[in-house]
């Protein structure tokens, strides 16, 4: 017989056995260091989705605060809105002197056409 | 596909699983540990360091080959180590090399025949060589991934292993002839 044959006889062969006090003080070892990576390992869990979940309320506050901007200039604007120097500033800057004349002519049309005077002719000033 | 199932287990924390890869490779290692060390005491703390380090590692441990290969170099890298440290050891005086074997189960490890038997022929060659025969043999390690294991040629690795295997057919027919 070959000595590799007979070298792999023995290694199919051979046995080496271990108490049970062995195998409990190396198993209980190693399983304690196993649960005490696992226990640090919710710690790490409970950051992570603290994160994400901050993440998640950012991106929906963001959101929505845009949407509420958005609904804010969707809203009809009432005539003193439209008459107030704010409104005529930001009319002008828009839309120049047009955009300041269709301001008013907005505003004439909701207060309606001033009794004492004559009719307004937005060409009068 | 079941080391892997366990592995993944034991990231998640199942004792249960980890017990399993005990009992599954406890032979195996032992048997390495033994085979390079041919000292009882110090396979059984070897087998024990290896464990415990790798249930230390078990979070970022990846499985990328087999698992009896990967345990069983451990072992290998281990019992070197000590056996320099044994090395060292002997040449300062303070150690009287001999070997040692369990005689009954309190002693920890319990030793067949062949064991003895193989542990008797294997420690008569040079470790280089002794280590590679196990490696092949038994961690059943291709030359290339021996090579690659101890940072060698794949040419030296087999030059070991045949070198070995010529020595082992000497002693093996000198204990033939006694």
């Amino acid at each position: 017989m070959k000595p590799e044959d007979y070298l792999q006889r023995l290694f199919n062969q051979a046995r080496i056995d271990t108490s049970n006090e062995t195998d409990q003080r190396i198993l209980a070892e190693a399983e304690c260091t196993l649960v005490s990576l696992k226990s640090n390992k919710p710690m790490v869990g409970s950051a992570v989705a603290a994160i994400v979940l901050l993440t998640l309320g950012l991106v929906i506050w963001t959101h929505e605060s845009q949407q509420s901007v958005v609904r804010e200039s969707s809203q009809p604007i009432g005539p003193n809105q439209i008459l107030t120097m704010e409104s005529l500033k930001q009319a002008f800057n828009q839309g120049g002197m047009e955009a300041l004349d269709k301001q008013y002519d907005m505003a004439l049309h909701v207060v309606g056409p001033r009794l004492t005077l004559r009719p307004y002719n937005k060409y009068d000033m | 596909m079941e080391d892997w199932l366990l592995i993944v287990q034991c990231k998640l924390g199942s004792t249960r699983a980890l017990g399993k890869i005990y009992q599954k490779y406890k032979q195996d290692c032992l048997l390495m540990a033994m085979a390079l060390v041919n000292d009882v005491n110090a396979a059984e703390d070897i087998w024990h360091d290896v464990f415990v380090r790798f249930s230390q590692t078990m979070n970022r441990f990846r499985l990328k080959g087999q698992l009896k290969g990967y345990l069983i170099t451990c072992v290998a890298n281990h019992a070197k180590n000590h056996i320099k440290s044994r090395k060292r050891t002997i040449r300062s005086g303070t150690l009287q090399y001999g070997h040692e074997y369990a005689e009954t189960p309190l002693d920890g490890l319990i030793l067949n025949e062949q064991t003895q038997h193989l542990t008797n022929a294997l420690i008569q060659l040079p470790d280089s060589q002794r280590e590679v025969i196990l490696l092949h043999m038994h961690g059943k390690m291709t030359f290339s991934m021996i090579a690659t294991e101890l940072g060698i040629s794949r040419n030296t690795a087999k030059s070991r292993y045949r070198y070995g295997l010529d020595k082992l057919q000497t002693i093996f027919a000198e204990e033939v002839d006694s």
